[in-house]
Formats: structure tokens, C-alpha cells, sequence
């Protein structure tokens, strides 16, 4: 019995993704007291065996099809359908990329397996049998549990577990498996890979988010927001007014309709606080409202709350911040 | 070119089964697409969106009526229906073909968390449910009991949103100096449903709207008061055949009755340039044209100023059928057209008798850098300004 991970590499290289299943399933593994099994393309992934062992694999599995396109899911998906068929594992593992959510229902419908995505956490029951997998429901508002005893394939959201803390092996076993090429034209092919052209930290991914408001008054301050957030490793956002105004690009834009924020702090700095704009941010874990108006709506919904006239408030907490990271 | 699509009718079949009745009495006109908003906004919506060429693939059961940024684009707001020569029921025929989409799992992700949080919170806003009276926090609110003559039923943006709380707040102040006898039942209430039914997500809608027939029965209501005319139509229109029936107004038409009694005067006249826009939920969905304007007759000491398209063929500020959960780039907007129209007539002040309208106008106003002109409010805020 075993745990399998399938490995998608990123740019050739083990990625930050492989290395976090890879982890997941260790931990598992080990309480199940059972192998990890890695899959992995041949091509670059032949080269990388040793780093999939220090990331957690007792054994890897490289599979060599010979039209096998990484980002195209269906040039290689029989054969990993294959090899996961004859091995049955009890958990098969997937990263929430575009491919890892490609492949793992198909391969979980081949095998007859059940399925669970967007997995947050996962973990063995006191029992020792039942898998326990954790997926949010209803919007991220209620986290579901779901119990695996045998047969499950999951995906699991990127920086949703952990990669190991320490190398686990440097020589795993290496097994080749050689597949045939499915017969046929390719059902879909790829045309081009856009890479988003996005400067600094992503709005959805920062775990510090500075935004600004109708009341920052005007494009030129937005200048100062950014150095506020630079300072704290985090992203410079607005509310749609702000977008309206033209002082931001749409991109930028935090609420119901623009961008959706769960950072641990999030500033609203000169932003009253409407229902649009607060719902977009709800999920934050600190949110610190910053605002000329003591009556301001935001004050209901800020943990921490700052009447000021922005324009003094935001160099002082700078300068502040500046000389707290001298010392 | 494009490529020949077979008619299916399983298809078609299936479409009328779930809800797209009048969907073969259409014969192709195109009077809807030419009268709808969409045309006048320009931008893409405005080429894109065609509610006739849906209408005709859906007869035929081609795909292409599943489109969604297309069937996802219609405000519901019913002016096409209104042109309609053969009657067909359009808005019924969107909302079942949303259904097909919404009830398989493939919810437009915009909508995704107005869902969620309709079953999770019971209102469209992520507010917390022990939180949806925080509006009154410093109001003594009447509770609804027994011997209480109307439920007052409060939207949930006027709940949860602070600008729109004001609106909330007009309107018991009104029914207070009106001597209306009402009540909230409170954190108890779920969101009337509209945009749940508008969307597709029947499933949710039932819910939503069992929940409350059930609690509003368990209170002994029998008459309703709304402060928006989405709440208004939803329970007028689609409780009763969930065995919710009821006596609903809007809060135009009790005010305007105690007005005509001599229950309620106002102090204050305005003398500002005032223009009114229908909501197509007062209006159109609700045939509730007048009250509003006679209401405003008393206050106002210069006619009301009646923009280009009003009453039966007003057009949409764009925030129904879950647009105000969608975002229209900037300059493509339904209601940049009514502020426009407003600020064209020489209107000081634009009223509105609907949280989604005064949200939506008031957004668009200050896109449009014109909110130093044109002050939006909504109808119950001008007239409690009038109370002493
Ligand atoms: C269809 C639709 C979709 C929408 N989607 C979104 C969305 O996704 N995101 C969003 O944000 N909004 C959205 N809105 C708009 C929303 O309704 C509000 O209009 C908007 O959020 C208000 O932005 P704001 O808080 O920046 O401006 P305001 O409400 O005008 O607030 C400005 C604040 O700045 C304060 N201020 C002024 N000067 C200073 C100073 N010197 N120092 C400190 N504070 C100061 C004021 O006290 C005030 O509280 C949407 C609206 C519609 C109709
Ligand atoms: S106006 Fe009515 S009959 Fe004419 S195309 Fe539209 S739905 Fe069909
Ligand atoms: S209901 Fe309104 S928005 Fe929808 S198609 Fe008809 S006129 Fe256009």
C-alpha cells in the first residue's frame, strides 16, 4: 500500500508545489506506515530524482511516453492512469495547478477512485484508517471535513501544506516505466502561455495589503501607500472609487467585483467601508481602518481603528517602521 | 464562417421543462433587443449582448444560449417584456436558462460568493447574521408581536451596507410620524430571494424563501411593508406558490395612504430641481408608478422633473437580475445614462425608491466626477428631510 504524488515540475525544476505534496505525503505516509510513491515525466524529471527523495519519496516512479507534452495533460494522462492502475494507491496526490486539476479527475474516473479537491489540509484519523481531508465549502465561509478509507485522489491548494523541514532521502529507489504513446490527434493543443505581467507582490497572494480610497484625494499620494506597503512586503490595492477615479488600474481594484483579499493585515487607508468593498476583504485576518471621519462605517468592521487625517498619519508610520527595521 | 450546429430536441425539450414556457411564442421580431438599455451603453455589452438571438438558439436547443457572459448580462429589468408583441415571458425565459448553469455547479465565479453567503448568512453581503439589525444600533425599533399590523421587512444592503443603512433608517422614521403600526422580527429573517431567483439558483431561492414564509407565519404575519422593491415583488410574485401569501406593499404606497388620510404632513417643502427614476422592480415589476411621484408632489414646490425614459418604459440603472454583483467597466454603464439624462434636464437632486438604484446611480455620479451637481438620494431619505 502506498501514497503516490504525481510531480509536476515547474520550469524543469521541483517547484515550491511538488515540494509541499511531497511533504503532505510523507506526513501521511509515515503515520500510515506506508511508502510515498512519486511520479514523474521523464525528459526533466529523470534528472531530479534525488531531489523528489529530500522532498519526501521513497520511491520514483519515472514514466517515459514519448509525445508527452507536460502542460498538455492528455498526452500523457493514460499513461499515469496506467501506472497508478497497477500500483493502486490508497491516496493519489495532485497540486492544485491548471494541470494538477486537469488530470485528477480524469485519472480518479479511470480508476473508479472518488475525489476531493482544493484540499487544505489533510490528515490520518486517531483510528489510523480514515484519511481526513479538508476542503472549504460555501465560498470559504465553512471548511468541510471528508473522510478517505481507500481509493482517493485529491488536489491540494498551493501553500496549503508544508514541504519537509529536513532532506528525507538521497537515493530513493528509481523505477522506469515505459508507456505507449496514445494513438491519435491530440484533443487539445496548446496555442501560447501567457505570463501575467504583474509588478511586485500579487493583490491575492500578499499577506500584507495597503489600499486607498476616494479620500486619498488624488493619483500622487498612492506613491506613499506603496512605500508603506514595500516596507511591510505587501501590495498596493484601491477601492472601485479609487479604480473610477483613474488613479489605479482595474487590476488593482479590491471588493466583491474586483479583487477578492484574505491577507493577515489588511490597511484601508481614506476607504469609509461600503458592503461591496468590506465583503471582498472579510477574510482578512487584521483589519486596520484609517480615517479622517470618526463616524467613518469602517470603524464597525476594523479591528483596529486610526481617526486621522491620513496625509499625517502615513509618514509617521512610516518613518516608524523605517527606524523599528534599523534597529 | 460559421460552423452549422445541429437542433437538438433533448434539448429543447429539456428547456421547456424547466421553465421557458412562452420560449415558441417568439417570433423573432427583435423588438426586445432594439429596446433594451444594453444598446445605449456602447462598450462591448452593448454589440455582445442580444436577449433575441438567446431567445432563438434556446427555441432551437443549439448551444450558444448558455453563453455567460451573455445570459449573465441581463439586468431583468423587463422592458424588453413590456415591447414584447407577442408576450413572451423573457425575464422567466433567462432565468430558467441561468438555472440550467447555476443548478449543474457552474456559477459565474462574480456570483460565487453572493451564493455562498446567501446559504451561509442568509443575505448576499457576508454580514454576519447576528449583525443585520446593527442598522437601528441607536433606534428604539418596534419588534413585530401579534397585534402588529405590518411587518416591516428591511433589504439586506440596507442591513449590512452603511450608506444604504440610511435608507432604512428614512423609512421608520417616516412610519413612525405616520403612526404606522409596524415591527422587525429581526436576525431571524433570510434575504427575501430575488437575486438568488434571478440568478438561477433556485435551490437557494427556495430555501431562502421557505425560511422566511415559515418564520413570518410562525409570527402571525399577514401584511408586509418593504423598503425595497425587490423584497416587495419576490413576495408579492413568487411566495405564493411556496404557500407564502401575504398582503405586500411598498413603502410609497402605505406612506401615500397616510398622507392622503391626513396622518402624515411635512414641515419642510423642497424647492430643488428634483427628478425621479422608476425602479424596474417598483415600476415595471411591481406597477407602482404613482405613489412615489404624488409623494413627491407634496414635498416638492417645482414639478418633478421626469427624465426621457420614465414609468412603463423607464430604463434600468443596471444593478438587477445580480448585476450589482458585477462590475461594467467604467464609461459602459447603465447608470452613467441616467445621471446623464438627470444632469441634461437640469435636476439638482436624482430620487429613487431602491437600495440597488441609489447604490448603483451614486457610484456611477461620482465616476462621472458629477456628484458636485447632482446629489442621489433616495426617496424616503428626501422625504424624512421634510419631517420636522
Ligand atoms: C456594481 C457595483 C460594484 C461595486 N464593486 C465594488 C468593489 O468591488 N469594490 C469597492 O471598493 N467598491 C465597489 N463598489 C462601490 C461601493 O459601493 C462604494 O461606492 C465604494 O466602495 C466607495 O469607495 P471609498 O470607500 O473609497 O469612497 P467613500 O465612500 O467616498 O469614502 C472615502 C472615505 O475617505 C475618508 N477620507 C477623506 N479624506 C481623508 C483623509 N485626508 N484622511 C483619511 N480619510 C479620509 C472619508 O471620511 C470617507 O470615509 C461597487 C458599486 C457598484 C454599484
Ligand atoms: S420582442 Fe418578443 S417576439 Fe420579438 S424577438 Fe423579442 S422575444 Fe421574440
Ligand atoms: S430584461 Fe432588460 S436588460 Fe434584460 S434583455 Fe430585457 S431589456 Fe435587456
Amino acid at each position: 500500500m502506498a501514497v503516490l504524488v504525481f510531480a509536476e515540475l515547474e520550469n524543469g525544476k521541483v517547484g515550491r508545489n511538488a515540494l509541499e505534496v511531497l511533504g503532505g505525503a510523507r506526513s501521511v505516509a509515515d503515520k500510515l506506515k506506508m511508502e510515498v510513491l512519486c511520479c514523474v515525466l521523464d525528459g526533466d524529471g529523470g534528472q531530479r530524482t534525488g531531489e523528489l527523495g529530500q522532498a519526501g519519496a521513497d520511491r520514483v516512479i519515472v514514466v517515459k511516453v514519448a509525445t508527452a507534452n507536460p502542460s498538455d495533460p492528455e498526452s500523457y494522462l493514460a499513461a499515469l492512469a496506467e501506472t497508478c492502475t497497477g500500483i493502486r494507491p490508497v491516496l493519489i496526490m495532485f497540486a492544485g495547478t491548471p494541470v494538477g486539476r486537469q488530470l485528477a479527475p480524469r485519472v480518479a474516473h479511470r480508476l473508479s477512485y472518488g475525489i476531493v479537491t482544493d484540499c487544505l489540509s489533510i490528515r490520518v484519523a486517531d483510528d489510523g484508517r480514515e484519511i481526513l481531508l479538508t476542503r472549504p465549502i460555501y465560498g470559504g465561509k465553512v471548511h468541510a471535513v471528508f473522510a478517505a478509507r481507500e481509493g482517493q485522489v485529491i488536489t491540494v491548494r498551493p501553500r496549503a501544506l508544508r514541504p519537509l523541514e529536513h532532506p528525507y532521502r538521497a537515493d530513493p529507489q528509481v523505477d522506469y516505466v515505459e508507456a505507449t504513446p496514445r494513438g491519435g490527434q491530440p484533443r487539445t493543443r496548446v496555442v501560447e502561455v501567457h505570463k501575467e505581467t504583474e509588478s511586485g507582490v500579487k493583490l491575492e497572494e500578499a499577506k500584507v495589503v495597503v489600499a486607498g480610497g476616494r479620500g486619498i484625494g488624488g493619483p500622487e499620494p498612492f506613491a506613499m501607500l506603496e512605500e508603506l506597503a514595500g516596507l511591510l512586503g505587501g501590495a498596493v490595492g484601491g477601492s472601485r472609487a479609487a479604480v473610477d477615479a483613474g488613479w489605479l488600474p482595474a487590476t488593482r481594484q479590491i471588493g466583491l467585483t474586483g479583487k477578492i483579499v484574505s491577507p493577515d493585515l489588511y490597511v484601508a487607508v481614506a476607504i469609509s467601508g461600503s458592503s461591496q468593498h468590506m465583503a471582498g476583504v472579510a477574510n482578512s485576518r487584521v483589519i486596520v481602518g484609517i480615517n479622517i471621519d470618526p463616524e467613518a462605517p469602517i470603524f464597525h468592521s476594523a479591528h483596529l481603528g486610526v481617526v486621522e487625517d491620513y496625509r499625517e498619519f502615513v509618514p509617521v508610520l512610516i518613518e516608524k517602521i523605517k527606524s523599528a527595521k534599523a534597529c | 464562417m460559421a460552423e452549422p450546429k445541429p437542433v437538438s430536441p433533448e434539448t429543447r425539450n429539456f428547456l421547456l421543462s424547466v421553465g421557458t414556457g412562452t420560449l415558441d411564442w417568439c417570433m423573432q421580431c427583435g423588438f426586445c433587443t432594439a429596446v433594451c438599455p444594453w444598446r445605449l451603453a456602447g462598450g462591448r455589452l452593448g454589440t455582445y449582448f442580444n436577449i433575441r438571438r438567446i431567445q432563438r438558439l434556446a427555441q432551437l436547443g443549439v448551444e450558444g444560449f448558455d453563453d455567460e457572459e451573455a445570459l449573465f448580462a441581463c439586468t431583468t429589468c423587463a422592458l424588453c417584456e413590456a415591447h414584447c408583441p407577442r408576450r413572451v415571458e423573457i425575464v422567466a425565459n433567462i432565468r430558467a436558462l441561468r438555472g440550467i448553469l447555476v443548478e449543474a455547479g457552474f456559477v459565474p465565479q462574480h456570483l460565487d460568493p453572493i451564493i455562498s453567503s446567501l446559504y451561509a448568512n442568509g443575505n448576499p453581503w457576508s454580514g454576519p447574521r447576528a449583525r443585520r439589525l446593527d442598522w437601528a444600533r441607536d433606534l428604539r425599533l418596534p419588534r413585530f408581536e401579534r397585534d402588529t399590523e405590518y411587518l416591516l421587512f428591511v433589504c439586506c444592503t440596507s442591513c449590512y451596507d452603511p450608506r444604504s443603512q440610511r435608507i432604512a433608517r428614512s423609512v421608520v422614521r417616516l412610519l413612525d410620524s405616520a403612526g404606522v403600526s409596524f415591527g422587525v422580527i429581526g436576525t431571524e429573517e433570510s434575504c427575501c430571494g430575488d437575486v438568488a431567483d434571478k440568478v438561477g439558483a433556485g435551490e437557494a431561492f427556495r430555501q431562502l424563501a421557505l425560511s422566511n414564509i415559515r418564520l413570518f407565519q410562525s409570527k402571525g404575519v399577514r401584511r408586509i411593508v418593504t423598503t425595497s422593491p425587490h423584497c416587495f415583488v419576490a413576495f408579492r410574485d413568487r411566495y405564493p406558490a411556496l404557500g407564502g401569501e401575504f398582503e405586500v406593499f411598498h413603502y410609497t404606497e402605505v406612506l401615500l395612504e397616510r398622507v392622503r388620510h391626513g396622518a402624515l404632513g411635512f414641515a419642510r417643502r423642497l424647492s430643488e430641481r428634483v427628478a425621479y427614476h422608476d425602479p424596474c422592480y417598483l415600476g415595471r415589476h411591481g406597477g407602482v408608478f404613482d405613489a412615489p411621484r404624488e409623494l413627491l408632489g407634496v414635498v416638492l414646490t417645482a414639478p418633478l422633473v421626469e427624465l426621457a425614459w420614465v414609468r412603463e418604459v423607464s430604463h434600468c440603472c443596471g444593478s438587477g437580475g445580480g448585476r450589482l454583483w458585477a462590475e461594467t467597466p467604467k464609461g459602459q454603464r447603465l447608470g452613467e445614462l441616467r445621471v446623464s439624462d438627470a444632469l441634461a434636464r437640469g435636476a439638482r437632486v436624482l430620487t429613487t425608491a431602491c437600495p440597488y438604484c441609489v447604490m448603483t446611480l451614486e457610484a456611477d455620479c461620482f465616476g462621472l466626477g458629477q456628484q458636485e451637481n447632482l446629489q442621489i438620494l433616495e426617496l424616503g431619505e428626501l422625504l424624512a428631510s421634510c419631517c420636522i
